[in-house]
């Protein structure tokens, strides 16, 4: 059973980092900076911190793809009640709770409706996002230009540092402890696998499936919400179409972090080492001087050989079980 | 009325494994004639007409049609010789029109097509409107498409697979009429039902399949009633004699008579007015056959499914409002029928499988890791479950070892009564034994058990005492000597109902 772990696909996309940082390094020798590296981070994170609790939703057998809208309802949520005198650091807060409703109308409407999840968050995806253009149109904020001046406490947020290390990181590590804690050693975090991997055996063993669909939606929402306030910080200015790009990133580091899209499988570890993966490679791609189209092509091709390669290296590693188990079958008989 | 065999089955074998589901069947339909099919569950009926209708390929023996050697490899091929099912449950598209729904898959031109099932529309007198959507038909309508499928392929030969099961009364007598009119007009016609009434108001000629071979034949004058149960009847079976787990049943009365489940005048969607008690340390058996409503009655009792009125005690409490996991934490557990689908998790750890139903108990909001192990250890010991160890999947388990699982998840909750839904279906002989032994060890200790089975041998060998539920009704109470397999067998089929009714 040592060999196992070697197996596992964390370690496959661990290797991936480090060869994609070796590659860059090598090409231009100035990326390989520790500074370089750590604040380049700065430009993806909020990708990673969606890309966490949306790891839960997809785990229970659901999505939702209106995380991009929600970044930016409680990114100009946060602007407008700043801009009307509220405190930013209550602001924040508001901002925040934005986004776990949005996420609990998310839950709720796919609990009671019993539509696909993908077409309810989609639905809401337009929502969020129309009502996201009404608030900042409302507070004569343009949508481009969006709302700025933020102080600079706030500010300092997503472009400040502790212990040389950017707080957008620190973010990413606090969220993963938490998350890799409620996912892997919480009994709420074993009652999502189940109810991803059998939904109705789930409520046969008594499993309150309901709260735990609706619950990963909130998680989901509060993601979102926080990764708007970071981008908000980061950008210092709030604007409704912030994130508008970022539900497919997100959702592909989920999957690529080795998360089952239809439930059941995933790690906390796999989709942070994913997002990470796939950010550097944006980034380094671009620092050897391809345009950011040409940089989409040879991700696209990355992905879906890594997946494939997963598909590949999962299905050997079945063989080897099964032998294993004919092997110590055959000195039982 | 046409005298010409139009399909005949001669010494049809299939084996499943190593379970021999067909032991050599022979069987004729003649063109124009109407022959029921009738058997207990898991006598082989669907595995023979998949074999006929090209799903299944039988191991050895030779289907002819009309004298001529046939082979179907496919229901493509079946339909082409005129061979056609019609499901149980129609299937239907609901969101195609019935000319839609009828014509797909045939290669004619859609006027040519349109002409023909105009034409089959007024011959048969059937006034079905072409353009309607289908998902506005009812379950009768849709049977008609299903019919008109088969006559749009020149289907010599309509097998209808308990077509009446789902309708109403009047639907019913209409159905009859037209088979009636399409076995006139010289189609043959396989009729399978559960119901001996319908036998004789419109059959021809009976077949009756009993673990794989057919067991009596011959026109409707040569049957009564009781022939018909004698034949279904496994061979020379009677009560005591060849039952391997007789052991199983315990001789001593228990003393306690308080019940500990206690059922009040339940209605629900597919049962009426159940009432019944469980004794503690006692097991009732609910015979019956497949479709009777006992797997809805076992449902609406864990609170998986409402109940439209009625009322049911555990323990002298009310718990007929409670949730699913507050009943469990009472002591009332289910082990469902559909292990895969409702009992198992494929992909979740043995471990994990295992404490699924007492997840929430127990102090905290992390995982009680080493516990958990102790628990896993705990029920694959007792259960004498074949693992490797406690970190492997469920689905890397066999049948039987993961209906021992799905048990220990449900005993790990420590109940007081349990609900067993077909406990040994489709699990080979000696995890079957297993179970049977863990029912008996499980009574010993006081816990009650209701067995519901469809297997009247494993209702005798297990049971106090046995309730038959008949089309959603518990139609008979059999105690001691009175649980014999004649008894249980009739009221299954509500055949007494019947014979008493005027």
């Amino acid at each position: 059973m040592k060999i196992k772990w070697f197996y596992r696909w964390e370690f496959f996309l661990l290797l991936l980092f480090i060869v994609e940082i070796a590659i860059f390094g090598w090409i231009s020798p100035g990326f390989l900076h520790v500074n370089n590296l750590l604040f380049s981070m700065n430009d993806f994170m909020f990708i990673s911190i969606a890309a966490i609790p949306m790891t839960l939703v997809i785990i229970s057998g659901g999505i939702d793809v209106s995380i991009g809208s929600i970044m930016g309802l409680c990114s100009i949520i946060l602007g407008v009640s700043w801009s009307h005198g509220v405190n930013v650091w209550l602001a924040v807060i508001i901002a925040i709770f934005c986004g776990l409703a949005a996420g609990l109308f998310n839950g709720l409407i796919i609990l009671y409706s019993r539509v696909q999840p993908l077409v309810v968050t989609l639905g809401s995806m337009f929502l969020f996002s129309g009502l996201a253009l009404v608030i900042s149109g409302g507070s004569k904020a343009s949508g481009y230009e969006g709302i700025s001046g933020f102080p600079d406490a706030f500010v300092q947020l997503g472009n400040g540092s502790f212990l040389g290390v950017p707080n957008p990181v620190w973010f990413l590590f606090v969220m993963t402890a938490a998350f890799c804690t409620l996912l892997h050693f919480m009994k709420y975090g074993r009652s999502v696998y189940l109810v991803g991997i059998n939904s109705k055996a789930a409520l046969y063993s008594g499993l309150r499936i309901k709260w735990i669909s609706l619950s990963t939606y909130i998680l989901s929402g509060l993601g979102g919400g926080l990764s708007g306030i970071l981008l908000t910080s980061y950008f210092s200015s709030a604007r409704a179409d912030l994130g508008s790009e970022a539900v497919l990133p997100v959702i592909t580091a989920v999957v690529l972090g080795g998360t089952s899209i239809i439930g059941g499988r995933g790690s906390i570890a796999g989709t942070v080492l994913a997002s990470i993966v796939i950010g550097f490679m944006q980034y380094g791609l671009q620092a050897i001087g391809l345009t950011s189209e040409q940089a989409s092509i040879v991700i696209g091709a990355m992905l879906i050989l890594s997946v494939m390669a997963r598909q590949s290296s999962f299905q050997k590693v079945m063989q080897w079980f099964r032998q294993r188990k004919s092997n110590s079958s055959d000195l039982m008989y | 009325m046409g005298k010409e065999s139009l399909l005949q089955m001669s010494e049809i074998k299939k084996q499943f494994s190593e379970n021999l589901v067909l032991k050599g069947v022979d069987m004729n339909v003649l063109s124009g004639q109407i022959h029921a099919l009738i058997g207990g569950n898991g006598a082989g009926k669907s595995t023979l007409m998949k074999i006929i209708t090209g799903l299944y390929q039988a191991d050895s023996g030779q289907l002819f049609m009309k004298g001529e050697p046939v082979q179907f490899n496919s229901p493509g091929e079946a339909h082409k010789k005129g061979v056609y099912l019609v499901p149980q449950e129609p299937l239907i598209f609901p969101n195609m029109t019935v000319e839609e729904n009828i014509s797909i898959g045939l290669k004619q031109t859609k006027k040519v097509l349109k002409q023909k099932m105009r034409e089959l529309n007024s011959t048969l007198g059937w006034n079905l409107d072409l353009s309607r959507l289908a998902s506005s038909l009812s379950i009768a309508e849709q049977q008609l498409v299903e019919l008109l499928r088969g006559l749009m392929r020149d289907a010599e030969l309509l097998i209808l697979d308990e077509p009446t099961s789902t309708l109403t009364h009047h639907e019913i007598s209409s159905l009859f009429k037209i088979v009636k009119q399409l076995a006139h007009s010289g189609k043959g016609i396989v009729y399978i039902t559960h119901r001996f009434s319908e036998i004789f108001e419109l059959a021809h000629h009976i077949s009756v399949l009993r673990d794989g071979v057919i067991s009596a034949s011959g026109p409707v004058s040569h049957f009564s009633y009781e022939k018909l149960i004698q034949n279904l009847m496994p061979e020379g079976k009677t009560f005591g004699s060849t039952m391997s787990v007789d052991h199983c049943k315990q001789e001593e009365k228990t003393e306690d008579k308080t019940p500990i489940l206690t059922v009040k005048t339940l209605f629900g969607k597919r049962f009426r007015s159940v009432s019944f008690n469980v004794l503690r340390g006692e097991v009732a058996g609910i015979a019956g056959i497949v479709g009777a409503g006992r797997t809805e009655l076992a449902e609406a009792i864990f609170g998986i499914s409402q109940c439209v009125s009625g009322e049911v005690f555990l323990d002298g409490e009310d718990i007929s409002t409670l949730s699913v996991r507050e009943r469990i934490d009472r002591g009332l557990v289910y082990i469902p029928e559909d292990r895969s689908a409702h009992g198992v998790f494929s992909i979740a750890s043995l471990k994990g499988n295992l404490t699924s139903a007492i997840l929430h108990k127990g102090k905290g909001w992390f995982l009680p890791f080493k516990q958990e192990q102790k628990i896993a250890e705990q029920y694959l010991r007792q259960l004498s479950i074949r693992a490797l160890n406690s970190c492997q999947s469920a689905e890397s388990l066999s049948g039987g070892n993961q209906q021992k699982i799905v048990l220990g998840k449900f005993l790990a909750a420590d109940p007081k009564v349990i609900l067993f839904d077909e406990p040994t279906r489709g699990i080979d002989a000696s995890a079957r034994m297993d179970i049977y032994e863990l029912i008996s060890e499980l009574k010993k200790k006081g816990i009650s058990i209701v067995l519901i089975s469809s297997d009247p041998e494993e209702i005798m060998a297990l049971s106090d005492h046995v309730w038959v539920m008949h089309e959603g009704k518990l139609v008979k109470k059999l105690e001691n000597d009175a649980i014999t397999l004649d008894q249980i067998t009739s009221a299954s089929f509500g055949v007494e109902e019947e014979v008493t009714a005027p």
